[in-house]
């Protein structure tokens, strides 16, 4: 207890100075023009949504940020994405979204889903660290979860053999498979990130994570200064919780990526505070990390409990995907002040405050 | 000159008016120069004409560290040209070229900048890091900075430092 204590003081400190905060606004020369603002498509979605990407368009405006959101009214009973909206997304090539809630049983597939692969969003990745003022079980934990997002067992191919027997088909690709390999080495590259771990099932699914993980190891040569292992997706979890500090990159088909994000998630804090996001060739949809679907109780909407900092700090990754970097540290700089004073904290993190106190508490750190 | 510096300033006062909340004002550059030896702390961003930005450039980097360390570049609607900050055009003594004590440290930030530019802002951090870790260290030093390493002491060190 003593030793995170005194880690949480040392932190506190170098906030307060300042002085462990990286500006790198410092030597970045823009191009003429750059300053132009960008249209973003904004899905407030359902349940937490509205609040929490309200929370969003509150900063955004308090930072002067050179974007502004073309709103959408969509909610997850809709049986297809509105097709005005598609066409926005497409024009613009950068979408906001809360979670659409998604249907349980029944013929309706999840809007979420049907967006990702409308628009071939076939990374999705979540960053889950440990957030300064916001101890939780392990210490340096700084996981990204690359996950491939359009395939594997949300092919969505089931059907009823005779009543009673379900067939579902897990469909993995050699395609799919190399590109979210490609993306995880170019993202771990371009991050200065160390090691890859790919996560599979290979002993049971000889053939479907076989092709994964032969997909990988090519990629992996390609790649010979960044560390490349392989770990039995069971394992993976247990280790998860043991020893979370030992992953760096994970690149993992679509179910496990799921499961592995949300478990990253909570051990470093919880889905309340993990950004992350999808992006294809073309397009990239911004969300709350883990577990982005998710559109919360009821009673979370009602009494506006629902925490911003997920999607904000996912907010933040988006201004940096439109070359805003010193919007987007601004952002980041504020939340993390905020998280680590501790004074103003929602539900999910043991507090009692509300988004709207969350957010005016951002607005009021932004320098 | 109240015609030509005239106009320049009329289109910064225009411009002035987009961004309300970045505060804009004047000086006039022999009491800047002034003001530069004097309390540079003051100033933040600076736009100037061609000449006058030539001397309140060199003058900041001398004020700040000394030319052989400020980085830089030239940027235009379609194309970038990193170089040196201050006096780039300078070629050096052939005293500094035989001894090989010229300072690498401006083109290192400098092609930091370029690697942002180039959007790889991660080795740009590296890159930085590295350098102000052996200007910070103080171990390694060129001439200009008050000491006697080489340049490829200085580019040895920084490669040691690079994570």
């Amino acid at each position: 207890m003593s030793r995170r204590s005194l880690t949480l003081l040392k932190n506190l400190a170098r906030n307060a100075n300042g002085s462990g905060i990286q500006t790198r606004s410092v030597t970045y020369m823009p191009r003429p023009g750059d300053g132009a603002p960008r249209a973003v498509t904004l899905i407030p979605g359902d349940g937490i949504g509205p609040l929490v990407t309200n929370a969003v368009e509150q900063v955004m405006e308090a930072m002067h940020a050179p974007i502004f959101f073309e709103k959408y009214d969509v909610h997850g009973e809709m049986s297809r994405m509105p097709p005005e909206v598609m066409e926005s997304i497409r024009k613009n090539k950068v979408c906001l979204k809360g979670g659409l809630k998604t249907p349980v049983g029944g013929g309706v597939s999840s809007l979420n889903v049907q967006l990702r692969k409308e628009l071939d969003l076939f990374a999705s990745l979540v960053n889950c660290f440990n957030l300064p003022g916001l101890p939780t079980r392990h210490e340096n934990v700084d996981i990204v979860v690359i996950r491939e997002n359009t395939e594997g067992e949300y092919a969505g191919l089931e059907h009823e053999v005779v009543p009673g027997v379900v067939e579902s088909l897990k469909v993995i690709t050699k395609f799919c498979s190399e590109r979210i390999a490609k993306y995880a080495f170019e993202y771990a590259y371009l991050n200065n990130r160390k090691k890859v771990t790919a996560v599979h099932k290979a002993n049971i699914m000889k053939l479907a994570d076989g092709l994964f993980l032969e997909s990988c190891r090519e990629v992996a040569k390609k790649y010979p200064s960044i560390t490349y292992n392989e770990i039995i997706v069971d394992n993976c979890c247990m280790q998860l919780v043991a020893k979370p500090e030992q992953f760096d990159v994970m690149v993992t088909p679509n179910l496990y990526g799921n499961l592995v994000a949300n478990t990253a998630a909570g051990i470093a804090g919880g889905t309340g505070v993990m950004p992350g996001g999808n992006v294809g060739a073309d397009h990239a949809v911004f969300e709350q990390g883990a577990s982005a679907g998710n559109v919360g109780k009821d009673k979370i909407v009602l009494e506006n409990k629902a925490n911003p900092v997920a999607l904000l700090l996912s907010s933040a990754m988006m201004l940096r995907h439109l070359q805003f970097p010193s919007f987007a540290d601004r952002l980041e700089t504020a939340v993390k002040k905020v998280i680590a004073e501790g004074k103003c904290r929602t539900k999910d993190l043991g507090g009692t405050s509300t988004t709207q106190q969350v957010v005016d508490a951002v607005i009021a750190k932004l320098d | 000159m109240k015609l030509a510096d005239g106009l320049f300033l009329e289109s910064c006062r225009e411009v002035a008016k987009k961004y309300p909340s970045i505060t804009y004002n004047e000086i006039i550059v022999d009491n800047c120069c002034m003001q530069l030896v004097a309390k540079p702390e003051q100033f933040d961003v600076m736009v100037t004409p061609n000449l006058y930005g030539n001397l309140v450039a060199n003058t900041a980097a001398g004020i700040a560290g000394g030319t052989g360390v400020m980085p830089g570049g030239n940027v235009g609607a379609d194309h970038a040209v990193f170089e040196q900050g201050a006096s780039a055009g300078n070629v050096g003594k052939d005293k500094i070229v035989l001894e090989n004590k010229a300072n690498p440290v401006a083109l290192l930030l400098s092609s930091a900048m370029m690697l942002r530019h180039l959007q790889f802002p991660s080795f740009a951090d590296r890159l930085e890091t590295a350098v102000k870790k052996v200007i910070a260290e103080g171990k390694c030093r060129t001439k200009d900075l008050g000491g006697t390493s080489t340049t490829q002491q200085v580019v040895d060190a920084v490669i040691a430092k690079l994570d």
